[in-house]
């Protein structure tokens, strides 16, 4: 049975236009495909991130913790709490006031690592997506390995806050209203 | 389209399917108020899978596609009607369900967004009827509810594998899982993120889905033969 | 062109071990009852799914009116009364023929007309038109069948055992429609296992077996046929002689068949026949004890080529 009848009235026609429209469809996502490879879309949340390399020196600065996002846009998991954190604007305003926010994206565009990127994952010793880390110093960081909801990662930032600010001699700076 | 088989998809649902509905929208209070934000995407093809599983696998285990075919309509005409009522059906009760996620987060004091809205109203609209495509494919390639079982293994079988990798390998897993969850539900993917952060790929993805999805199923629904001669 | 022609039509099934069809080729002339007969596995129902086309045949082709039998064209004149009559159960039988209505594409503005004169023309009872299918009979079933198989006076009806569990004032009102509707021009294809519905309707009867044609009987329905009739009676003192026997029966018009000791076969041209016959036999005080047909005429297409296959 051929796939496209030459009879228009026939009952069990394959319409052209539905052939076309799908091969001009196929054409098109192959040359997105390609684009996109050189034009990685930047996923947009309201974290207000600080370059890795300006962290430490901004978290002396301000008495904050960093807070390391090591992340990944092909991981679900990751984009799901992007989703529900960092895009929750009452979490993100949290996040914002009490920590120095450090996004580490695993293969942006689906392309490789910077070098700088590879480096941090070793450092931290990242083998799973998505990672935080609380970090005050080189003995003194926490993590909390995969994403479930926003109650758990709330509940780790906000445990870890209370921690350093009973630990440390000099108190980070903490907004009174925890957010649930 | 063929409006009388849209009316006939609809009246198809019998109102079992509606107490699954009930218990989504039970457990979409509970999703509204730990989320705090409003969110379809995910629930609108589970609504599309609730309403219409087995839409096309039922009238051939069911025997009525020898009185429909016997009628002048094209294969490809009841394979569209079909789409289009599962992903109308689908769309009302999600926008249903976002309008009762609006309604707790108003009493809850966290008022959603316009904008929030409007956006689960339009990837209701783009979540229901990529769902819809996905699942008549399927249910025209498998007889009664196969289509729900064949896809929740191709949906499962990668989730599940990319727990059991580690290191290089989970990024292909990941990848893998991706690609097959956008065939299940176009628009699952990329609508997590709301409309300022989606790709060219991710819309030109969407469309091509649908479209191969629905020019498969009819391709399918040509060579079925419908007759019980053979059995 | 008018009619239907089928040309060396072959299907099979699990890829060519099953030949449902063997090159079967036929031309049906519209305008009358077209009979197909056959024991079970004969291809009938196959060849009924062709001529509809809802198989896809390996090769031949299927023109109906000139158009091939998938053009859509096609589904506009003609009807179809399938075999097993699985219908949306929660219709009421109303709502059903009201949808097959609007799917045959009729005028809505006379939906409601039409429906009920075909409830009506089938013999459904009013009072079940309301009622869900689940609920139907399958009596009632095959009216509903019928019912919407006749909605727009199709020029073409294919019936598939259409009087299937129906009790025998439901098979008289069927055969009547099917009669009016052939008086109206229709050309109705019926595939029948009831060889008398065939033989009282049918103007053609085409015998399929091992998916060939094997036999074509071209008749007018109820048309005149010899028949046998087989009689017995007691014992007579004196005997009765074939000779003497034939002398008896010579006013009647029958001829003697076959003779035995207290029985024997006789050839008859009808009904009056048969009376004529066992009037000639009951004044010559024979005492009949039993008379029965001993087979119809289209059970004999069986027979024969039952006997065929034997000698082969």
């Amino acid at each position: 049975m051929p796939i496209l009848k030459s009879n228009p009235y026939s009952a069990k026609v394959m319409p052209p236009w539905m052939v076309g429209i799908t091969l001009l469809l196929f054409a098109a996502l192959v040359g997105a495909g390609f684009y996109q490879r050189q034009h990685p879309v930047v996923l947009k949340d309201l974290i207000q991130w600080v370059p890795a390399e300006q962290a430490q020196k901004a978290a002396a600065a301000l008495k904050k913790p960093i807070l390391y996002d090591f992340s990944a846009d092909w991981c679900p998991p990751s984009k799901q709490m992007r989703r529900d954190v960092f895009k929750n604007r009452e979490a993100s305003d949290w996040i914002n006031q009490n920590f120095i926010p450090v996004k580490v994206l695993d293969r942006p565009g689906l392309g490789e690592n910077d070098p700088a990127i590879t480096e941090l994952q070793k450092k931290f010793e990242i083998e799973a997506f998505p990672t935080l880390i609380v970090w005050v110093a080189d003995d003194k960081s926490q993590r909390e390995v995969g994403y479930s909801d926003k109650t758990q990662i709330m509940r780790f930032l906000q445990g870890e806050l209370a921690f350093l600010a009973t630990a440390a001699s000099s108190t980070p700076t903490v907004v009174s209203t925890p957010v649930k | 389209m063929n409006g009388t088989l849209i009316w006939l998809t609809i009246r198809q649902v019998r109102w079992i399917r509606f107490a699954y509905l009930v218990l989504l929208f039970v457990t979409g209070y509970f999703e509204f108020t730990n989320r705090g934000s409003l969110s379809v995407h995910s629930e609108a093809g589970m609504m599309v899978w609730i309403l219409g599983a087995g839409t096309i696998g039922k009238d051939v285990t069911n025997g009525v596609l020898q009185s429909i075919f016997s009628r002048p309509v094209k294969r490809f005409e009841y394979v569209l009607s079909k789409w289009f009522a599962v992903g109308s059906m689908g769309v009302l009760v999600a926008w249903l369900y976002l309008g009762m996620g609006w309604t707790i987060l108003f009493f809850q004091d966290r008022p959603a967004d316009l904008t929030d809205l409007l956006t689960g109203l339009i990837i209701a609209v783009l979540a229901s009827f990529g769902t819809s495509a996905s699942l008549i494919l399927f249910s025209s390639l498998v007889p009664g509810f196969g289509d729900i079982g064949l896809m929740f293994l191709i949906g499962i079988v990668p989730t599940v594998a990319v727990q059991f990798w580690h290191g290089g390998s989970q990024y292909w897993g990941y990848i893998g899982s991706e690609v097959v969850q956008n065939f299940l539900f176009p628009a699952g993917g990329w609508a997590e993120d709301g409309f300022d952060s989606v790709s060219l790929f991710a819309w030109v993805s969407y469309f091509f889905v649908i479209t191969l999805c629905l020019t498969l199923a009819v391709w399918a629904m040509n060579r079925k033969e419908i007759t019980y001669a053979n059995s | 062109m008018s009619g239907i022609q089928v040309e060396n039509l072959v299907k099979t099934y699990s890829r060519g071990k099953v030949r449902a069809l063997d090159g079967v080729s036929l031309a049906i002339p519209s305008g009358g009852v077209f009979g197909v007969i056959g024991p079970n596995g004969a291809g009938k129902t196959t060849l009924m799914g062709c001529l509809m086309g809802f198989l896809n045949p390996d090769s031949g082709s299927i023109h109906v009116d000139g158009m091939d039998v998938e053009d859509i064209r096609v589904r506009l004149f003609t009807g179809f009364v399938p075999e097993r009559l699985t219908f949306e159960k929660w219709m009421s039988g109303r709502s059903f023929t009201a949808y097959q209505h609007a799917l045959a594409k009729l005028p809505a503005p006379q939906r409601e007309q039409a429906v009920a004169a075909a409830l009506t023309e089938v013999g459904l009872e009013e009072t079940a038109w309301d009622r869900p299918i689940a609920k139907y009979s399958r009596g009632m079933l095959q009216r509903l069948a019928l019912a919407q198989a006749i909605l727009g006076s199709p020029r073409y009806l294919f019936l598939d055992e259409p009087t299937s569990g129906m009790d025998p004032l439901g098979v008289m009102a069927v055969r009547n429609l099917l009669a009016k509707l052939k008086k109206q021009g229709c050309t109705i294809i019926l595939n029948s296992h009831q060889l008398e519905q065939v033989d009282r309707l049918c103007d053609q009867v085409v015998f399929v077996r091992q998916g060939r044609v094997e036999a074509m009987e071209t008749q007018r329905a109820g048309e005149e046929v010899e028949r046998s009739l087989a009689v017995s009676w007691r014992k007579l003192e004196k005997g009765l002689s074939e000779a003497q026997l034939k002398t008896i029966i010579e006013p009647s018009g029958a001829q003697l068949k076959d003779f035995k000791e207290g029985q024997a076969e006789f050839l008859i041209k009808d009904d009056q026949g048969s009376e004529k016959l066992l009037a000639c036999l009951i004044q010559a005080h024979i005492p009949v004890i039993e008379a029965h047909s001993v087979e119809k005429r289209l059970e004999r297409l069986f027979m024969k080529e039952n006997d065929m296959e034997a000698k082969s």
